[in-house]
């Protein structure tokens, strides 16, 4: 044992842990922000707590206004479209709810560093720990809007079955998805403002260019319909939305959902690699 | 036993003007060549051909131990808060190496985390989670942290309902309710009206007797005589001198006079 040991006892393993490659951090960063479910829980929690302070109904005033407007744009669609209102109103409720969790996540996720640059600039904490804050943030709203769907299922005669079982799972599918997408928005966003305003008017586009009002059939079973499969973000809306409406999703979905899900995880982890020391700096 | 040793830490802040942190520069304007400068003003503000930065601190090397109250003085923009957040492992170094060992506490803003619809009981739990504090240490405090700031029943009401005062006893109550081995100032904190006073510096001392090492930025010769017993100057990111306090404070104001 030489001296420095000595009177360090933890300094071998500081200086491992510092000579760790950039990749082992990051995965140690988000292990450790994992583990810190405390923290995100707690400010994710509490900035949906704090908002809705003093008022009766709480979070459960998103579902309200998301029913109205599904009610609105259910009944003008369908006459629109010709198609029966009790097909199309679940179709649509479970559409938006789920399209808003997607834009909510991402667009507050471009913002995660930025609005967090007092606690960051504050302590040392995992940077991740700020990335799952604003995803749980967003389950706990998707949860409490959620509760429509039921309400309009329940209308049009759509009972609870084991259909739901796939559709926990292709839920949770679409949310490792949107957690990819939150945090990758995130760094990206830190660095290059006007990537906000790139993913606000990209996701303007999307939502009429994806198949979320109507379905692709819908478009005449021709070329149309087969360039809107292509668009990925169909297929990860599927795997959640197809179960809800007691359908199956095809194994194209699958595949292109989970696809999807790796190549954006294992992507945004060697993003996060490569920016992760930096981001205090760039907030 | 050494709680901090800093060997050569080189920090760099880099400089984005409104069209650098744009995708159009890096994409577009990023090869058009910029002639090399180095300007004194607060850090050294460096740029290459590729981008610009500004030197927060050069070559810093120091090792601390048990016991050690570190002073540091220095201008504004002489790196002081920069290499407390690098203590804080907040910033990594661009070169060089930054070890602490033990737990860190830093205490820049002892009111990060609270939201004014809170109450001071909820605040107590935000605080304590955002502080690293254990289940078992949050609940052993809460009770001595109502107890002292002597809040009564406003400790129920939400936080906007307090006066500045008010705040500020409950924030420095929980803050300084559980002790860590390296503590991190920028600025000694103060609390209060004159009652309080005599009762947060009691506190304060026991606090920071406690620790085993505190690294306080300050400005105040007073503040530097009474808390520290080894002191640190600082100008334009690099350590002038580092030993006892009243030959620091000698340095510091032969600095005032060369600058004047």
């Amino acid at each position: 044992m030489t001296d420095a040991s000595k009177a360090n006892p933890g300094i071998e393993a500081r200086i491992q842990e510092r000579n760790a490659s950039q990749l082992a951090k990051a995965i140690n960063d988000i292990k450790a922000g994992l583990s810190e479910w405390r923290v995100w829980h707690l400010l994710g929690f509490n900035e949906i707590k704090h908002r809705y302070r003093r008022s009766t109904i709480g979070p459960f005033w998103l579902t309200l206004s998301m029913g109205v407007q599904a009610a609105v744009m259910g009944i003008l669609f369908a006459y629109l479209f010709q198609s029966p209102i009790d097909r199309f109103l679940p179709f649509l409720t479970i559409s938006l709810v789920l399209w808003n969790f997607l834009n909510a996540t991402i667009m507050d996720g471009s913002t995660t560093f930025i609005t967090s640059s007092s606690f960051i600039l504050q302590s040392r904490r995992p940077l991740s720990i700020y990335v799952f804050q604003n995803l749980w943030k967003n389950v706990i709203i998707f949860l409490h809007v959620i509760v429509i769907f039921f309400v309009v299922a329940l209308i049009y005669g759509m009972y609870p079955g084991w259909h739901y079982l796939v559709a926990i799972c292709g839920i949770l599918l679409f949310t490792v998805n949107l957690a990819w997408a939150s945090f990758a928005a995130a760094i990206l966003a830190a660095r290059f403002r006007d990537v906000q305003m790139i993913i606000q008017n990209t996701f303007t586009v999307l939502f009429w260019a994806t198949p979320i009002l109507y379905s692709p059939e819908q478009l005449g079973g021709g070329r149309a319909s087969e360039i809107v499969k292509m668009n990925p973000l169909y297929h990860i809306l599927e795997v959640a939305r197809a179960p809800m409406l007691e359908n199956m999703p095809t194994a194209v979905n699958w595949y292109i959902a989970g696809g999807t899900a790796v190549v954006g995880c294992l992507a945004t982890l060697l993003l996060y690699a490569r920016t992760r020391s930096r981001i205090p700096y760039w907030i | 036993m050494d709680r901090v040793i800093a060997d050569r830490v080189n920090v760099e802040y880099p400089v984005f003007d409104a069209s650098s942190q744009s995708l159009r520069h890096m994409l577009v304007l990023n090869h058009i060549p910029r002639p090399a400068t180095s300007v004194h003003v607060g850090g050294t503000l460096e740029r290459t051909r590729h981008r610009s930065f500004v030197r927060a601190l050069k070559d810093v090397s120091f090792t601390i131990k048990d016991g050690d109250r570190v002073g540091l003085i220095g201008h504004n923009g002489s790196g002081k808060t920069t290499l407390l957040r690098t203590l804080a492992g907040i910033y990594e170094p661009a070169t060089g190496t930054m070890d602490t060992f033990g737990r860190v506490m830093p205490l820049f803003n002892l009111t990060e985390g609270m939201a004014p619809d809170a109450t001071g009981r909820e605040l107590i739990m935000i605080r304590a989670v955002l502080l690293g504090l254990s289940e078992d240490e949050i609940a052993d405090v809460t009770p001595e942290v109502i107890e002292f700031c002597q809040l009564g029943d406003y400790i129920d009401l939400p936080v906007r309902t307090y006066s500045t005062g008010m705040l500020v006893r409950l924030a420095f109550a929980i803050t300084t309710a559980v002790s860590s081995e390296i503590l991190l100032f920028d600025e000694l904190i103060g609390a209060g009206d004159a009652t309080f006073v005599d009762k947060a510096q009691t506190r304060l001392q026991k606090f920071v007797e406690q620790s085993s090492v505190m690294v306080v930025a300050t400005h105040s010769a007073d503040i530097m005589k009474k808390w520290c017993n080894r002191a640190m100057v600082f100008e334009h990111g690099s350590m002038l001198f580092d030993g006892p306090v009243d030959a620091a404070l000698g340095e510091y104001a032969k600095l005032v006079a060369a600058a004047k």
